[in-house]
């Protein structure tokens, strides 16, 4: 769903819509740009760049690609560049990212991994965030955190987040409406609380055992 | 042997090397981006000369004029490829892509073959044969000027990859996924990393052009080319330069010393090794980085 929604693979049928417009089928890289970022299961990051250079990356569509501003009207590029570094340090004071901005991100612990991924997709400023599995591999300590940010980045920043998750804690802990897919067939919507109850939803969960 | 003479082959095997250098960034700058040893990237050169030869001497024009024109038409060309060839392949397997740009590299041999036949023309940049003397060591003119603008683009690719579009295409040569969600145009970017790569290939060329002549065995520098690249790193500009220089110096002096052994033909055969043992020994060269094998 998440690869349908970001353009990455289109639909095999229906339709999206995105604040009432339809992007069905639209590039991926433009979705970017309607104010929809992501993080991936499976982390995405730029290996070989530090920490500070991923997050700017995210920053890349409110920034103009001009070759001749940056190299002739600098001053003319500059205050551009103040508001996008605010924003960047925003963020990394908020994740608290600071004492490792500098290191590659190839060598660091896969939790702060996935900071760094939710940060490159705050400071593109969304509308909606796609978080898939943002937990994956992460203690209960780590989970606990990435909790608190995103609940955080959603009050300050009235962001729209879409979290795909297993942990059913961290969904009834912190989600306001869930819905449970099986197989890509949606088999429970509603309220967190309750959906974790409909006997489907813990039937495809735990796999029939009260069957 | 004496040392002068030792001396004047070690210099100009780096100059040598460093027209290798100068091929071998073309290919640099595409497998950065996509991850592709562009095979046609000797078809691109040789059809970059044939280019400019049909500028400035079937249409009159002045070579200041006719190379930069070679240039632009080189680039779109070269965005043209990724346009309707490359970008269909987008995801398949990447021996699909590598059949395809050696496709490419026999159509432009086709191509040039039947438009301008097989006679082995000159571009003639108006560079005098006669050799220069520095100190007692003789050095090429046309080697001295190809070596400078190896140089020079190093320089200028090495400043680019700092500017923003620089720095997005280096994302993509990353992660093509992370670049999308990011809001990268994956595909431009490749496009426009093979629109520079053809201008690369003009300067090349030219160069080559001026000492061996403009033929369709100017496309064999490939075999030359990709040894340079694959020792460098492939993805690394630097490494292509140095282990442009190092190659340079290595087969102009070792087949110095082993051509009376063999009787000829041992600079291949250095090419060769170096190629084989490269990929033996260390697969991602010099300066590369170490993941290339795994791709």
């Amino acid at each position: 769903m998440t690869n349908a929604i970001t353009g990455f693979y289109p639909p095999n049928k229906g339709s999206i819509y995105l604040d009432g417009k339809d992007i069905t089928g639209t590039a991926p890289h433009k979705v970017a740009t309607l104010g929809v970022a992501r993080t991936f299961q499976n982390l995405a990051l730029f290996n070989g760049m530090s920490v500070l250079e991923n997050i700017l990356l995210g920053r890349h569509i409110h920034m103009k690609p001009g070759v001749f501003p940056t190299a002739l009207y600098w001053w003319l590029a500059r205050p551009e560049e103040m508001r996008n570094r605010e924003v960047v340090e925003e963020v990394i004071e908020f994740l608290q990212l600071e004492s490792i901005r500098n290191e590659l991100v190839d060598g660091i612990p896969i939790g702060l991994k996935k900071r760094v991924e939710l940060a490159r997709a705050l400071v593109a400023e969304p509308h909606l965030l796609i978080l898939d599995e943002p937990m994956a591999g992460m203690n209960q300590e780590e989970k606990g955190y990435m909790a608190r940010f995103i609940l955080d980045a959603r009050a300050e920043r009235g962001i729209s987040v879409l979290l795909i998750e297993h942990h059913m804690d961290v969904i009834t802990g912190i989600c306001d409406r869930m819905l449970a897919l099986n197989y890509g067939e949606m088999i429970a919507s509603g309220l967190p609380k309750e959906v974790v109850k409909d006997p489907r939803v813990v039937d495809a969960y735990i796999g029939g055992a009260h069957g | 042997m004496d040392l002068i003479l030792l001396a004047e082959l070690a210099v100009n095997g780096v100059l040598t090397g460093l027209l290798y250098s100068l091929f071998a960034i073309g290919l640099v700058l595409i497998y950065k981006a996509s991850s592709v040893p562009n095979l046609s990237q000797g078809g691109l050169t040789m059809a970059g000369a044939y280019v400019v030869l049909a500028l400035a001497h079937d249409m009159g024009l002045p070579l200041w004029v006719a190379i930069p024109l070679a240039a632009v038409v080189m680039f779109v060309f070269g965005m043209g490829i990724e346009r309707v060839a490359l970008r269909r392949l987008a995801g398949r397997p990447v021996v699909m892509i590598l059949m395809m740009t050696l496709g490419i590299d026999i159509f432009l041999r086709g191509t040039t073959l039947a438009i301008w036949g097989g006679t082995s023309r000159s571009v003639d940049l108006g560079v005098s044969y006669e050799p220069l003397f520095v100190g007692d060591i003789l050095v090429s003119r046309i080697h001295l000027l190809g070596a400078a603008v190896a140089i020079l683009l190093f320089v200028v690719f090495v400043l680019f990859f700092r500017t923003r579009l620089g720095i997005r295409l280096r994302a993509i040569a990353d992660d093509y996924m992370a670049s999308w969600s990011v809001g990268i145009s994956v595909e431009r970017g490749v496009g426009l990393s093979w629109g520079l790569a053809s201008i690369v290939a003009v300067s090349a060329g030219i160069i080559w052009g001026e000492i061996q002549g403009v033929d369709q065995s100017l496309s064999l520098l490939l075999l030359k080319g990709l040894t340079v690249a694959v020792l460098g790193g492939l993805d690394s500009i630097f490494g292509a330069v140095l282990a442009g220089i190092i190659l340079g110096i290595i087969e102009n002096v070792g087949s110095a010393y082993l051509d009376p052994f063999v009787g000829g033909g041992s600079r291949d055969l250095i090419m060769a090794a170096v190629l084989i043992l490269t990929v033996m020994l260390r697969p991602h060269g010099l300066f590369g980085r170490t993941d290339i094998e795994r791709v």
